[in-house]
């Protein structure tokens, strides 16, 4: 709920810059340039990875022009701010990521291995589905 | 772990058990099924912060890094308060205060109390929240995810050109239909606790795997979006650069604690219709991990959706759940309408089998004092908790410059929300341990677990509950007062309330005055049942 007006405001910013702002290509790749054009010369522009994040990364360019060129260094949710214009971008990784891929597949394991322990203790002998009525609390 | 003999030691015959317990528990009523206990704490465990405010944290914390605060917050603190919680029940057959009454006294009773009437406030507001999601969930087979939503205030009030959940929902807070809906959800889960866990068992076995489905259901629709694979690495890719801040783990504590509703009273109210020899550590496992794994296939599906339209998944469970998720919703190139639908049916389910947990634990707890009739306790919880959720969803707009777009009722929510759910949990979670681990002993209730546990609890358990679980949580607690207090303005006073200025001073002030005085009351009024000595005083014999 903190959070509601700032949400709000990341709502509407690519609504806003979408009549300002184009970029090529539609989706980015990390480490592949992007050209990003605004609708009239910009003398600076941010570019905020994971915006919003507690670990956001801020890149400024001083492009004097309409439009600029940078090199994505990581993939992931970009912002591209000048000014009130503004656009999202979502960088998609050249490959599947090994320490994502290692972490997903981890943190599955722990969780879903875990349940399938339980539950497999749960339904094993002397572990009766059906609960014996004089075990009732307290009986 | 090698078990100790005083794991196999007999502690049936308690002093828990009094001589009109027999008639009680019949009274009381029993699970049918050890899986029905499951799905229904599991049920109550996952709710609507399961859907979203994981994937919040995620992103915010450094995607797949924050994995590790996540699962030591699991394992050190999530799972061993839930076996606590889980054991007060079955060893005592009570409700969250009367449990607490019996193993430490009257002072444990008011600290239940105190617990449940916070309960009473979350859950006023909570039901308000899906009643909203209600009008969602009918509004998306509807105008919800087409353009020309209109709200009667600035910026909404010209018709939308595209779809805008956001115009939408500030739509519906202006409008009668709110109530109508919150209405209906309280009826729902009345209806579903009107025999106790004879119904309450119906409905999770019902609507605990519709909601695993759906999210299978959304996971698959995201991943098979141009770039939802992406997001889904994107989740689980770490990012190191914000794990040593302290923000971080005091993050994965607090999500731990609300993700698992512990300190609630609902999973001893629970775990109290089980028999007792029931495997406590096996079933607190079971719920927390199901609990955590709906979390994660969650995270799948709401990176998935959000990255492939590139919108951000930072926010609180309100405006993902109502303006993000919905915005990308109505992104997608087909069935649009089915998946909103599917996606607020879901928020529903998981939001209703919260609210039945939350709802019995009162009445339990009611009935357990009193020995009233279900009927009347549910009433008695019923009757404040409606007329709570009606004001939070009146359609009263005082000033259009209010923040959340001028509805008393968003302010009330957010305001209330802050405090009751920041700082109740908590703050009941470490009293809890400090009774439970100090005044009653760790070691007797590690005893009492380790009777019909498989897997046996060590020393480490005495040690989590006695000193570390305490420390996270005192920790955390006078952190957020700190910053309360101290870090800026008064929460909400930032806020432009207009008339209502006075939100931010008094809400917090009746909150907890008024829980106070309810859990003083409560607890100082005769109980129905023959009065026990502390249990501790027993096994010290």
């Amino acid at each position: 709920m903190r959070t509601l007006s700032l949400l709000l405001v990341l709502l509407a910013a690519p609504l806003a810059a979408q009549s300002v702002v184009s970029v090529e290509p539609a989706a980015p790749v990390r480490g592949e340039p992007v050209r990003v054009t605004f609708s009239e010369p910009v003398d600076s522009v941010t570019v905020t990875y994971r915006p919003g994040a507690i670990s956001a990364r801020t890149e400024t360019f001083t492009p004097g022009a309409a439009s600029f060129e940078f090199t994505p260094q990581r993939a992931g949710v970009v912002s591209v701010a000048s000014g009130s214009a503004s656009k999202s971008l979502s960088v998609r990784f050249t490959k599947a990521p090994l320490p994502g891929l290692v972490v997903m597949i981890l943190a599955g394991l722990i969780l879903f291995g875990g349940a399938a322990i339980s539950l497999r203790a749960l339904l094993a002998d002397g572990h009766r589905i059906e609960i014996d009525p004089t075990l009732r609390p307290d009986t | 772990m090698a078990p100790s003999p005083r794991d196999h030691e007999p502690l049936a015959d308690t002093p828990t058990h009094t001589p009109n317990d027999d008639a009680n528990a019949v009274e009381r009523g029993v699970w049918s099924s050890k899986l029905g206990f499951i799905l229904a704490a599991s049920g109550s465990a996952i709710g609507l912060g399961n859907i979203v405010f994981f994937a919040s944290n995620a992103y915010q914390f450094g995607g797949g890094a924050f994995y590790l605060p996540y699962f030591i917050a699991l394992f050190v603190l999530g799972i061993p308060v839930m076996i606590a919680e889980f054991s007060m029940g079955t060893m005592t057959g009570r409700s969250f205060p009367m449990a607490l009454s019996r193993l430490v006294g009257k002072k444990g009773e008011f600290v239940g109390w105190w617990s449940l009437a916070s309960a009473l406030f979350i859950t006023m507001y909570y039901v308000a929240i899906l009643g909203w999601a209600l009008c969602m969930m009918v509004g998306a087979l509807g105008g919800l995810l087409e353009p020309g939503a209109t709200a009667p205030f600035a910026p909404f009030a010209e018709p939308s050109a595209t779809p805008s959940a956001t115009a939408y929902f500030f739509g519906l807070l202006a409008s009668w239909w709110p109530l109508l809906a919150v209405l209906a959800v309280w009826g729902v889960t009345l209806l579903a606790l009107w025999k106790g866990t004879e119904t309450i068992e119906k409905t999770v076995r019902i609507a605990v795997p519709l909601m695993w489905l759906f999210m299978l259901v959304l996971i698959v629709r995201g991943v098979t979006l141009p770039g939802g694979t992406d997001g889904v690495m994107y989740l689980f890719t770490p990012d190191l650069a914000g794990i040593s801040q302290p923000d971080v783990w005091k993050g994965a504590f607090s999500q731990m604690f609300f993700s698992l509703s512990l300190g609630l009273g609902t999973m001893t109210a629970y775990a109290s219709y089980l028999p007792k020899d029931s495997d406590q550590v096996n079933n607190s496992f079971m719920v927390s991990l199901l609990n955590c794994g709906f979390e994660y296939i969650a995270g799948i599906a709401i990176f998935a959706m959000l990255f492939a339209f590139s919108l951000n998944p930072v926010g609180g469970t309100l405006s993902l759940s109502f303006f993000a998720i919905p915005q990308g919703i109505s992104e997608f190139p087909f069935f649009v309408k089915t998946f909103g639908f599917a996606f607020f049916l879901l928020v529903v389910m998981a939001g209703v089998t919260s609210a039945i947990s939350l709802v019995e634990g009162m009445a339990s707890a009611i009935i357990d004092k009193t020995g009233t009739s279900r009927a009347t306790a549910l009433t008695m919880v019923a009757v404040p908790g409606v007329i709570g959720s009606i004001i939070t969803t009146l359609p009263f707009i005082v000033d259009p410059n209010l923040g959340g777009n001028g509805t008393v009722g968003l302010n009330f929510l957010d305001i209330l929300d802050h405090w009751a759910f920041s700082y109740s949990l908590l703050t009941v979670g470490l009293i809890e341990c400090v009774l439970l681990g100090w005044v009653f002993g760790a070691d007797k209730l590690r005893a009492f677990v380790n009777q019909n546990a498989k897997l046996k609890l060590g020393v480490w358990f005495e040690v989590l509950l006695k000193y570390v679980i305490p420390v996270i949580l005192f920790t955390v607690i006078v952190w957020n007062l700190y910053l309360d207090l101290f870090g800026g303005a008064l929460y909400g006073t930032a806020f432009p309330l207009g008339p209502v200025d006075w939100f931010p001073v008094v809400i917090p002030i009746v909150w907890i005055g008024g829980t106070l005085a309810l859990a003083a009351y409560l607890t100082s009024r005769p109980s129905a049942e023959e009065p026990t000595e502390p249990a501790v005083a027993a096994f010290e014999n």
